[in-house]
């Protein structure tokens, strides 16, 4: 570690150093500050130390269904999307005809975002009078109406995030394309199998990725708010089944006017993540390979 | 103060041309142009009808008034909440919005708006208008916005659904009880999938009304609990017999509908005749289904109990003005235009789905307007005839609480004791400060 | 599946019946996968009053005035609304590739003090949710006397605040083998030819995806132009469908629907485009010359 090269360091890293002093990092400190005061958004905050932290862990029962809610949405839909999207990251590798046309419709729902028009066509799969319950009803069988229902609600939002799978599988796709064709032959040359040189190259060498999306997945499920606010309409219905950590300290702000509360929810929310990305960085070491370590 | 305020002045429009310079679609006109008086005016989009009428006067009064430039910031109601929120804790909330009963309380309270009771009666004279609008945009003794548009609770009813399962719609004076019963026998005539009316346990305004009927009500004059625990366990009691009799659906497919949007009701999709809502959405139910729909009134009172019109009329948005604006004189002068000034009235109601708050104003849209119009405007005065004390101002996040009950009862997880201590403990947290 | 990345890409193999079985069940996929999407076409043919209440996919009529009136709007065209999303996007492409790439060579490659601390401190800012830091934001950004301009949208970009994107470009930075950078260092270059000439060539499908998602996110984004952005004529696509909802009065929501779905066409199409740029791979470098 030379000067010269902290000088070049400095360099690269200086749009971002300008940004994080000028723009990010004002409002993240401020963030903590209001989290312990009192503050309606309207009147100046009063200080009041960390009793919104106290009141958030001994008086507020919807506070721990949030945080049910929320990970349970992240422990199912952060594996399951992941699979989803390297299987078909694999699949739509190989020289198939009409490749592009493939990856463009597995990319089209996720190209929707959190549009309006997600929630309208997911009512029009799992509604009460969706798709699914009128092929229920050609066998007879008069099927709940699962996305509002207090037993199935969370499972249809999960089932979304995995419909929704395209940002990873892109991911995915891009670093199965960095991977040079040579080693493949030459561990063609070796006599590899399909097999072994999928245990052997492909899974090692897209561990960067495949850790990146891990971290991203989690970060991004924690924080899941837009589906779970446009499908039950901002409120995590039906009674709190669907009450995602974020859509609560977002009622807490904009609907209560807690805006110290709701920041107050935020910090815990970000040592909660914290933890778990350091757990995946710690873990890190013992299953992803970099191509500069060797 | 000053001081601050004209260096935020400058470095305002300091980043406006930057800004300008930056990204070549700014109208570079916006940013010169300083003799005029510029007046932002936020609101929430009701309809296609109304923005386009709003906007129109808003044009008319500009032609009239070349000294004035008025920016309309409109978007959704979900968004515009948000938006108004953000803008005025960060210090730039715009001279004029729209709000409703609720949200008004909560800036009124706070501060964010300002009493206009100096400009009432001049030039804003409210004497013609609904008193129950009027009185509904008042909190602590004020008034602190002016109801830009007259709405009353109905029954939304699909006629078509009646008279296919061969029942004849009940009168106007009519009780709590036989809304249970009727809807009871729609299910058993056009039963499984089919329920004769739709959940209201998590509605605010059936609430109150059922209140009304018990000699309550959800809120006083003084912004206090109107009503005893036992009054909201009967209230969830009475939709918890409504579902074991299967008058009203189970809990998730009614939790499919919210918001009082028409898109997700029972009504629309077929399933449901009955939908109980405001006024302003008949246009919207009746443009998303092929049946006929019509208008009819929420019970009046309980078997045995005195029958009495225990309705009432409000506004279903107001015009406030910012707290901070220092053109408060533009922003009255606006709305007297939109109000009082013949034409500028004309413009903003005529067309605009809105029912106008002044009585003259509607006796011409009954002569005048659309067939909806006109079946809402009879509607509203049949409501007139005795009115009830009118609507006081909630709190916001208030239909959530009281779906979050609801819905609790539902789906079995509380009884409707435990669903009323709900309610009432939440409710008052929010009332206390 | 398992010779997955053995094949060669833009090599079609002849015909088999595996390769139809494949088809077959990429085919059923995909109707799954757009079975929503088809409702949505066909919901923005509709008469409103069929599209709620009528659940078949093929409209009983069709009604294509729903484009004309989404289109032209209440208030503006929606050519404004596009045109708006196209310049903030293709800005924030622009500043996310350039940027992003920058910072994430200095945390892959270089060495210097507190890395680990600044690693850290850029990983913490994506875990703070958007809504704790919207009015402090915001404050900062009004007293700069940005509101109601671009700047707010476009500018961060350029200061690389998107962390998701760095550490995507970190990730795939330390793939690359670090004998390349040395050859290089041997022949005498600095860090920055080894950046301009060695990483970015075969950052292709990192920069690639880079410039996709953030001319997409910036593009879906709702919350940050709805605060910033508050003349009409500023709006973005985003905001101009909010303009269509309204639950009152006779029905906007064929209009809505219309829009929606056309909105989604131009991403649809700079993910067609970006796509086959991907599978070009390492070959192609275009991007940022």
């Amino acid at each position: 570690m030379d000067a010269n090269n902290n000088v070049a360091a400095f360099l690269f890293l200086s749009p971002w150093l300008i940004g994080m002093i000028c723009l990010t990092l004002g409002p993240i400190l401020a963030s903590f500050y209001l989290s312990l005061t009192s503050y309606d958004m309207f009147s100046a905050p009063q200080w009041i130390g960390f009793d919104n932290y106290i009141k958030m862990a001994f008086e507020d029962s919807r506070y721990y269904q949030s945080l049910k809610v929320t990970f349970s949405y992240v422990f199912l839909s952060v594996p399951l999307k992941l699979a989803f999207a390297l299987g078909i990251a694999m699949l739509l590798n190989r020289g198939l005809r009409g490749l592009g046309f493939y990856r463009s419709v597995f990319y089209l729902p996720s190209l929707l975002g959190g549009s309006v028009a997600v929630a309208i066509m997911w009512r029009q799969v799992f509604s009460y009078d969706g798709i699914i319950n009128q092929v229920l009803l050609k066998f007879g069988i008069d099927g709940p109406s699962w996305i509002t229902s207090t037993d199935y609600a969370l499972y249809t939002l999960v089932a979304l995030a995995i419909w929704q799978f395209g940002s990873p599988m892109v991911i995915f796709l891009a670093g199965l394309k960095q991977i040079p064709q040579d080693i493949y032959d030459a561990a063609e040359v070796d006599g590899a199998g399909p097999i072994r040189k999928f245990v052997s190259i492909t899974i090692p060498m897209l561990t960067p990725i495949i850790f990146f999306n891990f971290v991203m997945q989690i970060i991004g499920a924690f924080q899941a708010f837009t589906p779970a606010y446009i499908i039950s309409g901002g409120k995590g219905g039906p009674a709190d089944a669907t009450l995602f950590y974020t859509l609560y300290l977002y009622e807490q702000a904009f609907t209560n006017f807690q805006m110290g509360y709701a920041s107050a929810m935020a910090w815990v929310l970000v040592g909660i993540i914290g933890t778990a990305t350091a757990a995946s960085f710690l873990s890190a070491r013992y299953w992803v390979h970099y191509g500069d370590e060797r | 103060m000053s001081v601050l305020m004209n260096r935020r002045a400058v470095l305002r429009q300091g980043g406006a041309l930057i800004g300008a310079a930056a990204a070549s679609s700014l109208p570079l006109a916006s940013s010169f142009a300083q003799e005029k008086v510029r007046v932002r005016f936020a609101g929430y989009v009701e309809s296609q009808e109304q923005l386009t009428q709003t906007l129109a006067a808003l044009k008319l009064y500009t032609q009239k008034n070349p000294n004035v430039e008025i920016i309309p910031e409109f978007t959704s109601f979900g968004a515009f909440t948000d938006k108004i929120a953000t803008e005025t804790a960060g210090g730039n909330s715009p001279d004029m919005f729209s709000v409703n009963v609720d949200l008004l309380a909560e800036y009124a309270r706070r501060g964010v708006t300002t009493p206009l009771d100096a400009y009432v009666p001049n030039p804003i004279n409210l004497s013609d208008y609904l008193q129950s609008a009027v009185n509904a945009a008042k909190f602590d003794g004020k008034q602190y916005a002016i109801p830009n548009d007259a709405i009353g609770p109905t029954i939304i009813t699909n006629a078509s659904a009646f008279e296919k399962a061969g029942i004849k719609i009940p009168a106007d004076m009519w009780t709590w009880e036989e809304l249970a019963e009727t809807a009871t026998a729609l299910n058993k005539a056009l039963g499984p999938r089919f329920w004769g009316v739709e959940d209201a346990g998590g509605n605010y305004i059936p609430c109150d009304i059922f209140l009304r009927s018990r000699g309550k009500s959800m809120f006083t004059q003084d912004h206090r609990l109107g009503f005893e625990l036992e009054d909201m366990e009967a209230w969830y009691a009475y939709w918890q017999k409504l579902r074991e009799t299967r008058a009203t659906p189970p809990g998730d497919v009614q939790a499919l509908a919210g918001n009082d949007d028409p898109s997700t009701s029972g009504i629309v999709a077929g399933r449901a005749a009955m939908n109980i809502t405001l006024t302003d959405s008949f246009a919207g139910f009746q443009a998303l289904s092929q049946d006929n729909l019509i208008l009819h009134m929420m019970p009046n009172g309980f078997r045995g109990g005195e029958m009495k019109q225990r309705h009432y009329c409000y506004a279903g948005n107001s015009t406030t003005v910012s707290g901070k604006s220092p053109n408060q004189k533009h922003v009255i002068d606006i709305i007297r235009f939109m109000h009082f000034d013949p034409e500028g009235a004309k413009t903003y109601y005529v067309g605009s789905g809105m029912i106008p708050c002044s009585k003259a104003a509607r006796d011409a849209f009954a002569a005048t307007g659309s067939e909806a119009d006109r079946k809402i405007i009879a509607y509203l005065d049949v409501l007139q005839k005795e009115p009830a004390a009118p609507r006081y101002p909630g709190v916001p996040g208030m239909t959530g609480m009281l779906t979050r009950a609801n819905e609790g009862v539902a789906f079995g997880k509380l009884t409707p004791k435990q669903a009323a201590e709900q309610f009432v403990r939440e409710v008052s947290a929010r009332l206390k400060k | 599946m398992t010779e997955a990345a053995t094949a060669q890409p833009n090599r079609p193999k002849p015909v088999s019946w595996r390769g139809l079985a494949v088809h077959a069940c990429l085919i059923t996929g995909a109707l799954v996968m757009i079975y929503p999407l088809l409702w949505l076409a066909s919901s923005s043919v509709k008469p409103s009053n069929l599209i709620f209440s009528d659940l078949s996919l093929w409209p009983a009529r069709f009604r294509l005035q729903n484009y004309i009136d989404g289109w032209r709007g209440a208030a503006l065209p929606f050519s404004t609304f596009f045109l708006n999303s196209f310049i903030i996007s293709c800005l924030a492409v622009v500043g996310n590739v350039m940027a992003c790439s920058m910072v994430a060579y200095a945390f892959a490659r270089l060495n210097f003090a507190f890395k680990k601390t600044l690693f850290a401190l850029m990983m913490l800012t994506i875990m703070i949710p958007l809504h704790a830091t919207l009015i402090p934001q915001y404050a900062l950004f009004y007293s700069l006397g940005w509101v109601n301009t671009f700047l707010p949208l476009v500018v961060p970009k350029f200061l690389a605040v998107d962390a998701f994107f760095i550490f995507l470009m970190v990730q795939f930075i330390r793939g690359i083998p670090r004998e390349l950078d040395e050859a290089a260092t041997v022949d005498g270059a600095g860090p920055i030819r080894i950046y301009w000439s060695v990483i970015l060539p075969l950052l292709t499908p990192a920069l690639v995806t880079t410039a996709v998602f953030s001319f997409i996110w910036t593009y879906e984004d709702f919350l940050s132009p709805l605060v910033y952005l508050t003349s009409m004529d500023k709006y973005t696509v985003p905001q101009g469908l909010s303009l269509l909802m309204s639950s009152k009065g006779a029905s906007s929501w064929g209009p809505l629907l219309a829009m929606s779905l056309l909105s989604l066409v131009p991403l649809f199409l700079v993910f067609f485009i970006f796509q086959r740029r991907l599978i070009e791979g390492i070959a192609a470098t275009g991007l940022k010359g």
